[in-house]
Order: C-alpha cells, then structure tokens, then sequence
C-alpha cells in the first residue's frame, strides 16, 4: 500500500517526530489533565470549575445512563486543562493576528481599550423597566420627593473616538433613544464622550465601568440637575488603590497584551462615613479593600451590590435623605453624593419589596435613579419598582 | 463525543490507541468494537441498545441473503425486503415519525397520529445506510457474508466514521477488516490529516459559523447588502469546512488504525456546474444513492420521462436524508431540477461558456442552496432575502473588513492550491519541506487546542443528519 518505505532515511525521521508530537500531546495532555490537582474556581471567568469530585459526586452510574456524566466530562477536560488559561491567551492573538478586530464580541479599541459590542441589544424589556422608572417617579413627586432618572452609558456609547475606524456607533443610538425619549433621563453619554475625546481616563480599559473620575462627572451632571454646585475635583485627595485591576472585558478577552487599569478613590477632606448593609457587615467609609487583592477589584466601591443600604456622615444627624435606585454604575458615585446627603441606596435586583413605601417609611427627599444602559436592555430588572405603588 | 471536543483528544483517543497497539493483533477489532460502542453510547448510552438491535439484525439478514443468493433467488431477495424494512422502519421511525404527524396534522386539522417525544439518534442516518449496504452487497455477490459478527460490528460501529461518514462501503473495506498494514508513514499520515481537520473544524468552521449566527442576530432592517452576501457566504464556508474536516479528521484517525477509507470530497467549490458539484461533494452519499437507487431503477438509460422521475426520485430522498423538513426536500428537489436542465436544456451551452462564467454560475446556485437549506434557521427567509439587496447598512464595512482576512484564507483553503504545494515541496524530499511541515502540525495543534478550549461546547453540524 504504502511504498515510500524505501525512501531516504530523512522521511521517515519527520514522520517519527509526527507521531511522536501528537502522541505526546494527546497523551501528556491527558495524563496531566486527570492527575494534576483540580483548580476549582476560575477568577477570570468568575465562575466555579468542574472538577473531578463533581463528575463521581451523587450516583454515578445514573449520571451515566442520563448523559450527564459526558457533559460533565466535557466540562472537566476543557476547565482542568493544564495550559487553559495560555490557550485562551492563544486565542485573542490568533483572533487579533487574522485582523478580526474583537474577541467574543469586544472589540480592541485604541489606546488599548476594550469596548464590548452592544450593538444587538434588543429593546424587549426596555418599555416595561422605562414605563416602572417613570411610574415610580411620577408617584412620589406627587409625595413632594424631588425626582431624577440619570443613565449610565456603556462603554460604546463613550469610547466613540476609540473604534476601529468602520465601525459605526449608529445601531447603538436606536435603543437608547428608545429609553431617551420615553422618559426624562438624564443622558450621561455626552459628557463622558466630550472627556473621552480628550483623552481623558473615564472609562476603564478593561471593564465595562466608569473610573472614578468618570464617576466624579457622572456626579458633577447630578449635583447641576439637582441645581447644587458640585464639589471641585481640586477639593479630593486622590488615591491610587489599585494599579492591577484587569475587569469583564478583559475576562472575556484574556488578550495577553491588555493593559492594566487603575483603580483610584477620591477622599473628601476628613470626613468619615460609615456604610450600613441591611442585613450584612458596616464598615467605615465606602470601601472593601479585601477586594483589591482579588480580581473583581471594583467590587472594592461599597463591596459589591446589595438589595439595601445606607450610608451615613458620622457625628452628623438629620441631613436631607436621598434615595439612590441603582445598579453597579452608581456604586462608585455614592461616595461623592455621601458629601451631601444621607443615603438610602436599592438594587433592584438584589431588593424585593416596594420601593415606593421604602421612600415613604425613610421620608426621603429625593429619589435618584442610576443605572446603566445595559441594566435596562438586558433585563426586566426595573418592573420591581412598580410594587406597591397606590392605585388611583 | 464529537472529535473536536477535550475529552475525546486528550482521553478517548488516547486510551483507545494504547489499547489498540497494545493488544495482540487479533484483538483489534474487538478492541476498536468495544471503543466504538462506548464512543457512541458516550453522550446518550441508552442508544448503544438501539445500535445493536441493528447490527445484529442486519448481521442475519446479512447471513440468510448470503446462504440463499445462489441457491434460492427467491428466499435471498425476501431477507433483502425483510432487512431494508427493518433499517428504513428504524430509521423512518426514529427520524421522520414527527415529520409524518405534524404534516398529517396540518393535513386533516387533527392529530391522527400523536406526536412522539423521539430524540434522534447520532449518526443513524450514516450507520443504517452502512448497515443496509452490506446486506445488499451480500445480497448482490458483490461482498461476502462476514462470519465475524465482531467484523460487521466493527465495520459499521467503527468510531472514525461513525457520525458523520463518509459512508463507507462494505465491500471497500471488507478486507481491511480482515487485514491491514500498520505503520509509521501510516500513522504519520493519519496525524497529519487528522490534524488538519481539527484546525479546519475549530479555526475556519466554527468562526465562520459564529459570523454567520451574529449575521443572523442583526434585525433584517439593518442588515446592508455586504453584511448579508458575507453571511451566506460564511454559511457556505462553515457547512464546508465543518463537514470535509469531519471526513478528513474520519480518514486520518481510520490511517492511525491502518483503514484507508475513501475520500468524501474534492473541492466542491471548485465546481463548474452542479453535476459537477454533486460529484465532488459528499462523494459517499451520492455514491450510495447512485448505486442502490439510482441504477437500480434505471439510471439514465431508459426513456427521457423514466430518467426525469429517477433523478426525482433520488434528489427526493437526497435531500430527505438530510433531515425531516420540508426545506431539506426541498432543496433536493432543487438540486434534482438544476441537474436536469443542465443534462437537457443548458448543459451543452455551459460547457462551451468561459471558464469564470461556469464557475460563478455553479457558485450562485449553490449559494442558494444553501439558503434554502439553512432557511429553517433563518428568522425571517424572505426578510433575509430582502435584505440580500439592501443598499446601506450601518456596519457593512465594519463585517466585510474584520473577515476579510479570514475569508481570503477560507477561499484558498477551499482550492486544491495548498494541497498540490505541499505534494510537490515534500516530493522533492526537501528537509526544508519536511520542517515547515512540522511546525505547522505543532502550530495546528496549539491553535486548535486554543481554540476548543476558548469555545463553548460546538457540535458538529451535520451530526444531526
């Protein structure tokens, strides 16, 4: 069958190495697969690992017959992977090195920036949360509550300047001027956009929040729709708290040449402020730095999301009380609105009972809603402010 | 367990080579039996049963058409009838019993027959016809009855092969069954095509695959003509990419393990008119198709109106066989048309038009096809369509531009170019040659290891048929 046998010795060397290489990897790769210890949570993907304890877990042989064991058998063998993390390292450089312009949906900006693609978001949850927001607001205005809806902008809605030069921004303007016009938001975009094309530092490169001097404008846009002047940015200490801070864009990337973000905390004078968790830890001032030592480090601003907090100027009692309804955009604006009010702050995702008798109960004077573009295209996380408001 | 996945590469396969090479050589194919079946049985095992239902019938009736064939013409034929009804009742059942109901149901505003919760099984489209093969080829004289059942189990259960093809003909490897060479070039071989394969699977199918789902995802309004022509485009690349890597990942895994199986296609996109194209694509099937019903009942040597209902009848089940909707027939039919007024309208016509003229119009008409095809996926075919001469759409430049890279490499992969440069660098026996070989085998295994890793779990297309 095969005659080249008798060829020169040099052919058969290159076929050896051949099957040498794949027998190798195929055989090396395995063993070490099974053998090396289990690493059971991935930081990056922030999600848990199948390890072996889950696929002998329960009755295995039922999991056999199910089909269960091969899903999560496949599971194993791509999460225990001993080079997973270079593989999807290999990944991003193949996908850049073919010109592909992004990696599962984002795109590498200039500047280094990674800019998650949005421009397929879907506008079927957008009335529901817009119609909730405005029927809120709406009744507690008549209860004399100053009312305010701010939208945060996704990233590509900032970093316009930042795109591969054939890329338009135009589908991305379709749902929220959906969200624009059914309501009286606050659009934050301009603003950050201005500062974007300056070249300032508003959005991290690797996450999908704003830094906290994006944070500090999305502030100042507040305080003036408020009709309060804003403190002036010369008036914070600036602390760098971290310089390692690698966000969701990047997990989703795993590019090896992302570049570090920075994440800072702007201090107000001395004042000290304490932070509530209903039915969870206090701590002083906003922060969790046990955060800073793991990946999620903008968890650190009011250590993650929760259904219900407050915050608090020590030693001072009886300041006017906003009501902050928000997701993880606002959690690094808190620290700046803390200067001058007490707050009572709700994630709606996190929160199930009404809203409206909250700001009743707390006799706040002001509600601010603040939440992120995606908050309100992705889910009809907003229909629980409807609860409990009174019927005409 | 598709071949593209961790756990075949860094487990299955590799088990099942050690213990393969292991094994004194009469225990091969028992050995590859048992791994077939466990192959098989890896995702639902309660299958298993249902593949051994019709291995050991077909084994039987395999055995009866082989005892009577020269002794009772009669009693041979009725095992014939007996075993195509027991392949074609499972299959019918199992793949087409829904398809049956539903359209009765549309028929009479009533279900008739109740609809059934069936899950298809994998690959019974690919193993009933290896099965159904062998009976007729024992019936036929054209193989002998295999006294082994283990050989007939291993021949149709056989793991490289097993989901997607090719079809593999009894009588073409009925020896190999019995004997075959085992060797260092061999296995070599075998690495690289198989090699080649998985990269062309993961990097090139899979990738043109998600283009097209992110196509898809775009609202038919926005959707500007360049966005949509790159969509079924990526449709045509990912179909062919996906299933000629299967094949080549079926051939070089059966090289490992000393089978040479034949080859499934020939660069169909190369094709100059579409009965050129059904040549060079999925050579198995239509090999099979041609063979057992084609011929059978008359080829194209019988009047002209035999002929047209012949071709219509095989392109009806072509396109049947790929799947229980009426889009798949209906893409046969298509096809079974085309073919027809290329034999008798503009056949003639074609072969005299200049080369790019040919090419383009067999490249437009498959293009087609594989919108009819894959229009049970499309939200909207005629939104689509539409949307196929939309002047503007807002990221047009955007799409074409971040593919165009990856679309020019899926071009040249898909002409015989590469293959013939290889052929001639290594047959000067150049170190050189042999070298950059090896590196891009490493580099193919690390990016395609990179990228099944990176995926989510991405079965084969053409498992389902």
């Amino acid at each position: 069958m095969n005659k080249d046998n008798k060829k020169t010795a040099s052919v058969n060397v290159f076929d050896l190495l051949a099957v040498i290489i794949f027998c190798a990897v195929i055989f090396i790769g395995g063993i070490t697969t099974v053998l090396l210890p289990d690493r059971d949570f991935s930081e990056s993907e922030n999600t848990t690992l199948t390890t072996h304890e889950d696929l002998f877990s329960g009755n295995a042989l039922k999991k056999l017959f199910s089909g269960e064991m091969s899903d999560l058998a496949g599971k194993y063998f791509r999460h225990q992977f001993p080079l997973r993390d270079k593989m999807l390292e290999l990944r991003a450089l193949a996908d850049m090195l073919l010109v592909r312009y992004e990696t599962s949906g984002v795109i590498y900006g200039a500047d280094g920036y990674l800019i998650p693609r949005e421009d397929n978001a879907g506008d079927n949850y957008v009335n529901g949360n817009v119609a909730a927001v405005n029927s809120l607001s709406a009744a507690l205005e008549k209860q004399g509550v100053d009312t305010l809806f701010a939208l945060a902008p996704r990233p590509c809605d900032v970093l316009w300047d930042y795109y591969p030069s054939a890329y338009s921004s135009k589908p991305l303007e379709k749902v929220r001027s959906l969200i624009l016009d059914n309501s009286e938001a606050l659009d934050l975009a301009p603003v950050m956009r201005a500062a974007a094309d300056k070249g300032e530092y508003v959005y991290y490169k690797t996450d999908h929040h704003w830094t906290t001097y994006g944070a500090y404008l999305a502030y100042c846009e507040i305080m003036n729709a408020y009709g309060i002047a804003p403190k002036a940015i010369s008036e914070f200490e600036r602390e760098v708290a971290s310089d390692a801070f690698y966000g969701t864009s990047h997990s989703s990337v795993m590019s090896p040449l992302a570049e570090a973000d920075t994440v800072e905390f702007f201090h107000y004078k001395n004042e000290e402020y304490m932070t509530e968790i209903a039915n969870g830890p206090n701590f002083e001032g906003f922060y969790d730095r046990s955060f800073l030592d793991k990946k999620d480090k903008y968890s650190a601003f009011l250590g993650g999301n929760f259904g219900l907090l407050r915050v608090t100027e020590k030693g001072s009692e009886g300041r006017e009380k906003l009501l902050v309804v928000k997701d993880s955009y606002a959690n690094s604006v808190i620290p700046f609105l803390a200067i001058h009010y007490d707050l009572v702050v709700v994630d709606p995702r996190y929160y199930r009972e009404s809203v409206y008798a909250l700001a009743i109960e707390e006799e706040v004077s002001k509600l601010l809603v603040l939440c992120g573009t995606d908050g309100i295209t992705d889910a009809n996380t907003y229909l629980v402010l409807n609860f409990g408001i009174p019927q005409e | 367990m598709i071949f593209s996945s961790l756990e075949f590469l860094e487990f299955f396969l590799p088990l099942t080579l050690l213990v393969y090479f292991l094994v004194p050589a009469a225990f091969r194919n028992p050995v590859l039996f048992v791994f077939s079946i466990i192959f098989y049985g890896w995702g639902e095992p309660t299958l298993v049963f249902l593949m051994l239902v019709t291995l050991i019938g077909d084994w039987i009736f395999g055995y009866f058409c082989g005892k009577y064939r020269e002794t009772d013409k009669k009693k041979a034929k009725l095992w014939l009838i007996i075993s195509c009804v027991f392949n074609l009742g499972i299959l019918g059942f199992f793949k087409y019993y829904n398809f049956f109901a539903n359209n009765l149901y549309h028929l009479f505003g009533a279900y008739i027959l109740p609809e059934l919760d069936i899950v298809l099984p994998i690959g019974i489209s690919f193993y009933t016809f290896q099965a159904m093969s062998y009976v007729i080829d024992v019936y036929r004289g054209d193989a002998e009855h295999s006294k082994r059942f283990v050989f007939f189990g291993t021949y149709v259960a056989l793991f490289p092969q097993l989901i997607a093809g090719p079809v593999v003909r009894y009588k073409d490897v009925a020896d190999q069954l019995i004997s075959r060479e085992h060797s260092v070039s061999k296995f070599a071989g075998g690495v690289r095509r198989f090699v080649c394969g998985l990269a062309k699977k993961v990097v090139l199918a899979d990738t043109a695959g998600d283009v097209w789902k992110a196509i898809l995802a775009v609202p038919d309004a926005e959707r500007g003509a360049l966005t949509a022509w790159l969509g079924i485009i990526m449709f045509s690349f990912q179909i062919y990419f996906d299933f000629s890597a299967y094949s080549d990942m079926a051939v070089g895994l059966g090289r490992m393990i000393g089978f040479e199986f034949c080859e499934n296609f020939n660069y169909p996109y190369m094709a100059e008119s579409i009965t050129d194209f059904w040549r060079r694509w999925h050579i198995s099937l239509s090999t099979w198709f041609r063979d057992y019903i084609y011929i059978p009942l008359g080829g194209n040597r019988c009047k002209p109106l035999r002929h047209v209902f012949n071709i219509f009848a095989v392109w009806f089940l072509t396109g049947m066989w790929h799947g229980a909707d009426w889009c798949f027939i209906l893409w046969g039919v298509y096809y079974g048309t085309v073919l027809l007024l290329e034999k008798y309208v503009w056949g003639k016509a074609l072969s005299k038009a200049p080369g790019i003229i040919r090419h383009s119009y067999a490249l437009v008409l498959i293009l087609f096809g594989w919108f009819i095809f894959e229009s049970p996926n499309i939200a909207s075919p005629v939104g689509y369509a539409a949307s196929l001469f939309n002047p503007i759409g807002a990221l047009d430049g955007y799409e074409v531009l971040r593919n165009c890279v990856l679309l020019m490499i899926m071009c040249i992969g898909a002409t015989p170019y590469p293959a013939e440069l290889h052929r001639k660098l290594v047959s000067r026996g150049g170190v050189a040659a042999r070298t950059v070989e090896t590196v891009l085998l490493i580099l193919g295994m690390l990016v395609s290891f990179a990228f099944i890793t990176a995926a989510d779990y991405s079965p084969f297309l053409y498992t389902n048929f």
